[in-house]
């Protein structure tokens, strides 16, 4: 599994499974810091899921209430629960299941999704769009949409907190720079340690720093045209970066314990075979050499 | 304390010359060996610079000074004349040189215009002929270079 | 017979991964650590009834040999500490970017968590060194001495091996990661 998914499994299956005769309970996670609770009504007729976003009052503000009002339509409440930023409620009897419990375990993929939809609506049908749209989704990194003609810059915002982990991403984005290079028709890629690109001049609240990485990928026009596809790569772009240097961590373990073992093999080597002084004798007694 | 005083040791054995006698001797052996090396017979310049080696002194910067002479003549030597100046050296002259090997190998670390791998040559060709009693008088011998 | 031949065949494949730069290098390592491991019981001369590590407590000077330090450059360098009871060897490895600066570390850190098992690691490295080892009489007793220096020789081989290994799957590594998620798109 090199590329991640964008839906969750398990709001899949409880969406999927719900068939009105159990209570059901759950709060789970997913990617960037999102809880998901699910519950049933007192008469276990109704399904609830909600979910809880730092980024999702931006996103709202960005599309994301006319683009869920759209897909989900009846489904959404006006009013979310309480701690939680939407709620959806599923009735038992819904037609399509399958189908449906597809959509709603996109939830947190067309929330994040929105802005983006938005911007590239906006673009194919030659409307005026917000000149930079902001979304602060994590507890310190956010990521910027800036349109530029009819080419749209995405730049992320990412934190590493640990000092190898910059190391390892430099290489990482890197090669993403360079690829990019060999190949056609993809979006370039560019990126910035420590210093905000210049794309993001005078936007307020840009957080800079030794610790922070600036990826800067620009979508051209092709891109826009496969909105939906587009919007689904994008969105996973800093959970893929991360996911990937933790299996090369993971790998690089996994490699040196081994060489260790080996290492401590040729260290036992060393030691004469110990003999063996205890011997039984014929009629089964013990004999001690010594 | 301990019954053996590294100082009055020393003190007896103190033969040889004094700091100022170094000294000047060093100076000339420069000027000898500048002599050998401007004429490009670096080969020459070998037994010269290995003759009584300044171990009696306390100074180190008297044995540096004269260790900066002979790293500078084994680094002049041509990697195939190696073999051939150590087949005129004598035993003692050998575990001199090899404990100039060891200086070279060491100055690696610390300059980076050395080149480690002459000395490993040096080493490798010395060791042949002199054999492991070299290496373990260079390490365990108190008359340093 | 068979495991001769085994042997041999082990030997040959380690002989070829070996960079022949290194050679000369390890060879010399490799006979001064022989001539350096030559160690006997020695009870300590000052306290009544300690036997220590002459090399570490350093209490008489008459029993500590010359140091040697063997380099092929700033970064490559092993320090032999010889004494009468014990020899300390302290590696520090190449570290050409901050790449291998963590690969080092990271390798370092995992022989240092087993230490227990690899009886002759000092647990600290001493200063200026990324890796210690120290020898003494009682592991010299207990253990065949050239199997030890093979064991040295083959960690110095080991670990530039690993680094340099991991640095280029890390690479491509990066690059089949961008290409993959970058060829979405087009």
């Amino acid at each position: 599994m090199i590329l991640l998914e964008t839906s969750n499994r398990i709001l899949f299956d409880e969406v999927f499974n719900f068939n009105g005769e159990k209570r059901i309970y759950n709060i789970f996670a997913d990617f960037d810091g999102v809880k998901f609770h699910t519950h049933t009504s007192e008469d276990k007729q109704q399904l609830f899921v909600s979910i809880q976003f730092k980024g999702a009052a931006d996103l709202l503000k960005n599309g994301g209430q006319t683009y869920l009002k759209a897909v989900y339509g009846p489904l959404l409440q006006a009013k979310p629960e309480p701690g939680y930023d939407i709620t959806l409620i599923i009735d038992v009897n819904a037609p399509n299941k399958e189908e449906l419990a597809h959509k709603v375990s996109q939830l947190k993929r067309n929330l994040m999704a929105a802005p983006f939809l938005m911007v590239f609506d906006a673009i194919e049908s030659k409307k005026a769009t917000p000149e930079i749209i902001s979304i602060d989704y994590r507890s310190d990194e956010s990521f910027y949409i800036k349109t530029q003609g009819d080419n749209v810059t995405v730049i992320f915002d990412i934190i590493f907190k640990d000092s190898d982990d910059i190391v390892l991403s430099k290489i990482f984005l890197q090669a993403f720079v360079d690829v990019r290079k060999t190949l056609n028709n993809v979006p370039s890629v560019s990126f910035s340690q420590k210093d905000p690109p210049l794309e993001l001049k005078g936007v307020r609240g840009v957080r800079a720093g030794v610790n922070h990485g600036f990826v800067s990928i620009n979508l051209f026009p092709g891109h826009i045209k496969k909105a939906q596809e587009t919007a689904d790569l994008i969105q996973t772009f800093r959970d893929y970066l991360h996911y990937h240097i933790k299996c090369a961590k993971g790998y690089m373990h996994t490699s040196m314990r081994n060489r260790v073992d080996g290492l401590l093999q040729v260290l036992n080597r060393a030691k004469p075979e110990p003999v063996n002084t205890v011997k039984r004798t014929f009629k089964g007694k013990f004999f001690k050499q010594s | 304390m301990s019954n053996y005083e590294e100082e009055n040791i020393e003190e007896k054995t103190t033969g040889g010359k004094s700091d100022a006698e170094y000294k000047s001797d060093i100076a000339a052996r420069e000027r000898e060996v500048t002599k050998f090396l401007n004429q490009s017979k670096a080969v020459d310049a070998l037994p010269v610079v290995l003759a009584d080696p300044p171990i009696y002194t306390k100074s180190q910067a008297i044995k540096d000074q004269n260790a900066a002479i002979v790293i500078n003549v084994l680094s002049n030597i041509k990697e195939k004349e190696i073999d051939g100046c150590l087949e005129s050296l004598d035993a003692d002259q050998l575990d001199i040189l090899m404990k100039y090997i060891y200086r070279g190998l060491a100055a690696a670390a610390t300059s980076d215009n050395t080149n480690a791998a002459l000395f490993f040559k040096w080493y490798e060709a010395t060791l042949k002929k002199a054999g492991m009693g070299c290496v373990v008088r260079a390490i365990s011998e108190r008359k340093t270079v | 017979m068979i495991i001769r031949m085994i042997i041999l065949i082990i030997a040959a494949t380690i002989m070829v991964h070996l960079t022949t730069a290194q050679v000369p290098y390890l060879n010399c390592i490799r006979t001064t650590l022989t001539a350096a491991i030559c160690l006997e019981n020695f009870a300590s001369q000052i306290v009544e009834r300690h036997n220590k590590p002459e090399v570490e407590v350093k209490t008489n000077k008459e029993l500590l040999l010359n140091p040697i330090v063997i380099a092929r450059n700033k970064q490559e360098k092993v320090l032999i500490e010889s004494s009468i009871n014990s020899v300390r060897i302290s590696v520090s490895i190449k570290k050409s970017d901050e790449v291998e600066v963590i690969l080092a570390k990271k390798f370092v850190r995992f022989l240092v968590q087993r230490a227990e098992n690899f009886i002759i690691l000092r647990r600290k490295p001493v200063e200026g060194y990324d890796i210690s080892f120290l020898v003494t009489n009682f592991h010299t007793e207990s253990m065949f001495k050239h199997k030890l220096v093979d064991f040295i020789i083959q960690f110095l081989e080991d670990i530039d091996r690993e680094v340099s290994d991991l640095k280029i799957t890390l690479n491509s590594r990066a690059r089949i990661v961008a290409s993959e998620y970058l060829k979405e798109y087009a």
